[in-house]
């Protein structure tokens, strides 16, 4: 009996001395090596070309596909990613002036053939937008998220984006050129 | 002994395991890659910790973090390093365009800001933040992003990549603030795909960011039935007092009711349940009224759980402190009887 005794109150010393430990840690500032993979996005291109529009009076648009990017998470979290898509205005130098078409005049959107597919995940949960066509695409010009993950581990999804910039009647017919940026946290 | 060996190898297996896992093949093409390397000790139980920067700190402190880079692109790339701002909007972490700043990315450097790789190679750099001595309370958000431009000399339009490992930093006295959240509703509906979906209100009571993820069950369903859990699905992120919605989308065998809905929501460590009677309607589209969900007790929030088991052992010594008083008294008083 006296055995039992002895045990039990090692117990409870453990017990207290586990709940006492992370107040005193407050100040410790180090760290650990994480094991987690990687989170990457690539793209099938580096460069896009929208096409041609023909400017007019009442005004017309260009629309053309993107390079389809691909975001792949190996970190097995429980925390998702999302991806979100700026860009900046698009320009042309005519001689020695620069005309301008402003990043709020283009639009985005992923098509419902276009994606987001999950290409290597054994979940059947796919990534969402709420961009699906010109209605409901995204203004360029500030960032926003454009593909949100709802997966919970590994997984690689691929999407093709459309752009679709309208062109005012206003504008100087020119080849423009603009950077467009994937961000994917 | 021959366990002893066994012990041995199970533990080297586990060293060998990840690193064998990380020689991947050239044809790996998943791009630009970016990893946190060092986590803070007093977060190893924290999921978030792992993935993302999240830290409290006090004015006047400097921390530093690795991360590791790595260029699966298919061919050589100059990748920029470099903290830019985010912002917690609509129930997202959302990183700014640019090189966007802050008072936070004011605060960070990456060192080196660039790094040139070949292809299928990974570098390390390091995240230092230094938070001045004057700086005011309060949680703020960057990115630490590494970015590869595409070549702009074509006309046209140039893609650029930029992947990042999110920043959540808190900023005030030696206690860190409190984390918590309530869900306040449950509301049933059927999607335009004529898929159930439970979609939740939760609002961030506490003074942190909050990253939601969890499930949800379903019993005393028509006949009897149970179903689930069903994962939650991810994405949202609460700013401190921002309420946003929660969505879980269901089975399509799922039908009527009523059903007994219990949600348990998590982030990080922190992890919180509550539950509703809903009634799934009948036709693609349609939402029944949201209802008022009740929390359920806390049976694995550490903070109940330890004082609950320290209670217990405590009880438990005591009956073992009885139980030999009695004992003994018993043993003297046959002692006794045996001396009379």
């Amino acid at each position: 009996m006296r055995k039992v005794l002895t045990l039990g109150a090692v117990v409870v010393l453990g017990g207290f001395a586990a709940t006492a430990a992370p107040a005193s840690a407050a100040d410790v500032t180090t760290t650990f090596a994480v094991e987690a993979g990687t989170l990457s996005i690539a793209s099938a291109a580096t460069t896009a070309n929208l096409g041609k529009a023909t400017t007019s009076l009442t005004g017309s648009a260009v629309t053309g596909t993107m390079p389809k990017v691909t975001v792949t998470d190996n970190r097995g979290s429980t925390l998702g990613w999302n991806s979100s898509v700026a860009s900046t205005a698009f320009t042309a130098t005519v001689g020695t002036t620069t005309h301008t078409i402003a990043a709020s005049k283009a639009k985005t959107y992923i098509l419902p053939a276009n994606g987001p597919t999950l290409t290597s995940a054994a979940l059947s949960a796919v990534p969402t937008t709420t961009a699906i066509d010109a209605a409901t695409g995204l203004t360029l010009g500030a960032a926003q998220v454009f593909v949100t993950a709802t997966t919970t581990a590994s997984n690689s999804v691929d999407y093709t984006p459309t752009v679709q910039v309208t062109i005012d009647s206003n504008v100087v017919s020119a080849t423009y050129s603009g950077t467009v940026s994937h961000t994917v946290v | 002994m021959g366990l002893f060996w066994i012990a041995i190898l199970a533990v080297l297996g586990l060293v060998l395991g990840p690193a064998a896992a990380q020689t991947r093949p050239d044809t790996d093409r998943s791009g630009l890659g970016i990893r946190l390397l060092d986590a803070p000790t007093e977060r190893r139980d924290d999921p978030r910790a792992q993935v993302y920067v999240v830290d409290h700190v006090q004015p006047g402190a400097k921390l530093s973090r690795r991360v590791e880079v790595v260029n699966r692109t298919g061919r050589a790339a100059r990748v920029s390093l470099y903290p830019a701002a985010a912002e917690l909007t609509a129930g997202s972490f959302q990183v700014l365009p640019g090189a966007a700043a802050n008072e936070l990315t004011g605060w960070m450097r990456v060192s080196p800001p660039t790094l040139d790789l070949a292809s299928g190679a990974s570098a390390t750099a390091t995240v230092s933040i230094a938070v001045p001595a004057d700086a005011g309370g309060g949680e703020r958000y960057a990115a630490v992003l590494a970015e590869v431009q595409g070549a702009s000399d074509a006309p046209g339009i140039t893609i650029t990549n930029r992947v990042g490992v999110r920043v959540y930093l808190s900023v005030g006295g030696p206690k860190e603030p409190v984390s918590d959240f309530e869900i306040s509703t449950l509301q049933a509906g059927r999607q335009a795909d004529g898929r159930p979906v439970v979609t939740a209100q939760v609002r961030n009571t506490g003074a942190r960011a909050l990253d939601m993820s969890g499930a949800l069950s379903l019993t005393q369903g028509p006949g009897g039935l149970s179903a689930g859990p069903f994962p939650a699905e991810l994405g949202t992120t609460l700013a401190p007092g921002e309420t946003s919605p929660v969505q879980v989308v269901l089975d399509a065998a799922i039908r009527g009711g009523p059903w007994l809905a219990t949600l348990t929501l998590r982030s990080g460590q922190l992890e919180r349940a509550a539950e509703a009677t809903i009634t799934f309607p009948d036709d693609a589209g349609q939402r029944a009224e949201p209802v008022a969900a009740k929390a359920v007790p806390l049976t694995q929030d550490p903070n109940v759980l330890i004082p609950l088991a320290g209670g217990l052992i405590g009880l438990i010594l005591l009956v073992l402190l009885f139980l030999l008083y009695r004992r003994r008294r018993r043993d003297r008083e046959e002692d006794a009887a045996a001396a009379q």
